[in-house]
């Protein structure tokens, strides 16, 4: 065998290794970041803000969407009171929603990050908690101006300004006194469960956090304290990076914080349980693309789901003949996805979101 | 006369120089591999290797490139399709359907009919090995070059292709799958035209005629014809659900047959090691006429 025969041998055993190797070490050491990803931090920065424990995260790129020509068509045949409620909101706060924010990451943890101290600790501990932030440029001095007229009070936490409502308020305001009916000389006390108390917290300059209070204090402590964050949960930092770029709105997390409490068809039900991640995304531009992705335990619960999405999608298509002006979205259903992955991805065209504004045009 | 004394030790017959004792098959073949591996690297067919398997990483190229800038989603028959289902779909049609035949028919065919051809035959058989090995040596030789040009094009397209929209660790086990499937394909169908071209005298007629006439055909015709073909096995094993994804073809899986994954893969390693068998009988055997 000559020099250049073993050049090239050892050049192709080199790429097949290097994949391999690769590949191995994203299998068996839970995921590496793709190609799609390498190289730079997946996700918004304020990633860092999310504990590691956050069952679901989801962003939505509102500047995107607000400017898209999907949303340029929906607007104008958008009734009155949409626009007018908007041109309030702003008089009151100064924010244009169309043009001042910029994007919103939101998520949920299946339990509180912190436990409450109050009597309340108990019922917050069955239910999901979770937190908004708001990147995009806020008038600080004029939403705390509005704030406190409304009964608010602006505190620091660790250097950060937060409103919330004035706690001797809120106290007086949780036993009301009733007067006797006609008739009735028993006086009646009734108590007012107002549950945890809301807070805004200006995070940093155009960073604002809308929450519950305990959510908002856990928060900034943990980032204070730089514990570890969702950037440090492998396996969502893969998820998204598979999903910012190509989409503008998009939610990943746990399927069992999804399905704990929802109602699903049995069919589905019993298939989810298998399901361990899943990945929502959609692409708002002159249409809207979609595309729904899980990731089974293994090969066979992954195949069990095609066939169950792919039956669904069979009956959704008969069913659809009847509406014909729908047969494009349902044409564009597509379940896929290979080994433990599976994938449903659809699109309404612009052609289609052009139809529908005329239908709608010509209702009025 | 004299003979030699009785506690001398008996001295034994001088035996032929290391260098012209008859190698065994095995030692035979790989010295035939090391001489054909470089002249089937660097052959006429080389450019021709290079832009079967160059073109589907041209594609991925291309369609990575197209969703880079952000341009609309690729569409077949009106449906969106993703990055891990052009994959799939790159897998089992450009792959397994057509480079690998291609490939194996390409250089199966010419391990003896090229040497047939350009008179160089009698050379090789001139020398003091078995003629099988001559076969197996070239065999081997078509197997290692193939290998190791397909599936470093398959791990580029995977890694251009296969993660849009994916996890790596979530497709690496169709990944591996798929690279297995390919190696299988290269020796089942290698074994069979090795023999074609061993055995009859327009092998690649034949050939083309079985692949792209043959095999297309049993596939859709009911009954066992379907067994007597080499994609039918590979078809059973194939990991992705590319076969489409519409009500058409929900209703085509419940019709499909397929073998079971042991019968599939003891199929195609079963096909590729007797027909190289069969192969290496006949070169053993024939007698080739050179034109002169």
């Amino acid at each position: 065998m000559n020099r250049t025969s073993r050049l090239f041998l050892m050049g192709s055993g080199f790429v097949l290794a290097a994949g391999l190797g690769t590949g191995l070490v994203a299998y068996y050491g839970g995921g590496l970041p793709t190609l799609a990803s390498a190289g730079r931090a997946v996700g918004p920065d304020e990633l860092k803000y999310v504990p590691e424990a956050a069952a679901v995260v989801a962003y939505a790129n509102v500047r995107d969407v607000m400017n898209s020509e999907f949303r340029q068509k929906i607007r104008k045949v958008l009734p009155d009171d949409d626009t007018k409620g908007q041109e309030e909101f702003q008089r009151e706060t100064g924010i244009n929603i169309e043009q001042d924010i910029d994007y919103v990451l939101a998520w949920m943890t299946p339990a509180p990050a912190v436990a409450a101290p109050d009597a309340d600790a108990k019922e917050k501990g069955s239910r999901p908690v979770g937190l908004v932030l708001l990147h995009g440029r806020f008038d600080t001095a004029r939403l705390e101006a509005l704030a406190t007229s409304h009964g608010g009070v602006v505190e620091t936490i660790d250097g950060i300004r937060v409103v919330r409502p004035d706690p001797a308020k809120r106290e007086a305001n949780r036993t009301e006194v009733e007067a006797p009916a006609p008739g009735d000389t028993q006086v009646r006390i009734r108590r007012h469960h107002e549950g945890v108390a809301p807070m805004v917290a200006f995070l940093e300059p155009g960073l604002i956090a809308l929450g519950e209070e305990p959510t908002i204090r856990a928060a900034i402590a943990h980032n204070a304290s730089g514990g570890r964050t969702i950037r440090d949960n492998q396996e969502i930092v893969n998820l998204i990076g598979d999903l910012e770029g190509s989409s503008n709105v998009w939610a990943v997390g746990r399927m069992d914080a999804l399905t704990k409490n929802a109602s699903l068809p049995e069919p589905l039900a019993q298939h989810l349980p298998a399901v361990k991640w899943f990945s929502a995304s959609s692409h708002v531009g002159a249409g809207i693309s979609g595309l729904l992705r899980a990731e089974a335990r293994d090969d066979e619960a992954a195949k069990n789901l095609r066939d169950v999405l792919q039956g669904f999608m069979a009956m959704a298509k008969l069913h659809a003949g009847q509406k014909p002006e729908f047969a494009p979205i349902m044409q564009s259903l597509q379940v896929s996805g290979t080994g433990t992955t599976v994938a449903l991805s659809f699109e309404v065209p612009p052609a289609l979101v052009d139809a529908l504004v005329e239908l709608k045009n010509n209702a009025n | 006369m004299t003979s030699a004394p009785a506690n001398v030790p008996a001295v034994a017959p001088p035996s032929l120089p290391v260098g012209r004792r008859s190698p065994s098959l095995w030692v035979a073949a790989v010295r035939i591999f090391d001489l054909s591996l470089a002249r089937m690297l660097w052959s006429r067919g080389t450019i021709f290797m290079a832009l079967l398997v160059g073109l589907p990483v041209v594609l991925a190229v291309l369609v990575r490139a197209v969703q880079a800038i952000g341009g609309p989603a690729m569409r077949v028959d009106g449906q969106m399709v993703t990055g891990p289902t052009i994959f799939g779909f790159m897998v089992w049609w450009l792959y397994l359907r057509f480079i690998v035949p291609v490939l194996a028919l390409y250089y199966g065919t010419a391990l003896v009919a090229d040497e047939v051809e350009d008179k160089t035959i009698t050379y090789l058989f001139t020398r003091p090995i078995p003629r099988g090995a001559v076969l197996l040596g070239k065999f081997l030789a078509y197997f290692v070059c193939t290998v190791m040009v397909v599936l470093p094009s398959l791990m580029i397209v995977y890694f251009l292709m296969g993660l849009s929209g994916a996890t790596l660790a979530g497709t690496f086990p169709s990944l591996l799958k798929d690279l297995g499937l390919i190696v299988l394909g290269l020796l089942a169908y290698g074994g069979l035209f090795a023999w074609v071209g061993a055995q009859f005298k327009r092998p690649l007629v034949i050939g083309l005629m079985f692949v792209f006439g043959f095999e297309q055909a049993a596939l859709i015709i009911p009954g066992s014809l379907r067994y007597l073909t080499v994609s039918f096995y590979l078809q059973s094993i194939v990991p992705h659900a590319v076969m489409g994804e519409g009500v058409m073809s929900l209703l085509q899986s419940l019709v499909e047959q397929k073998a079971s994954l042991g019968t599939a893969l003891g199929m195609l390693v079963a096909i590729g090691v007797a027909f190289v068998y069969l192969a290496m009988r006949v070169i053993a055997r024939r007698e080739y006429v050179l034109e002169q």
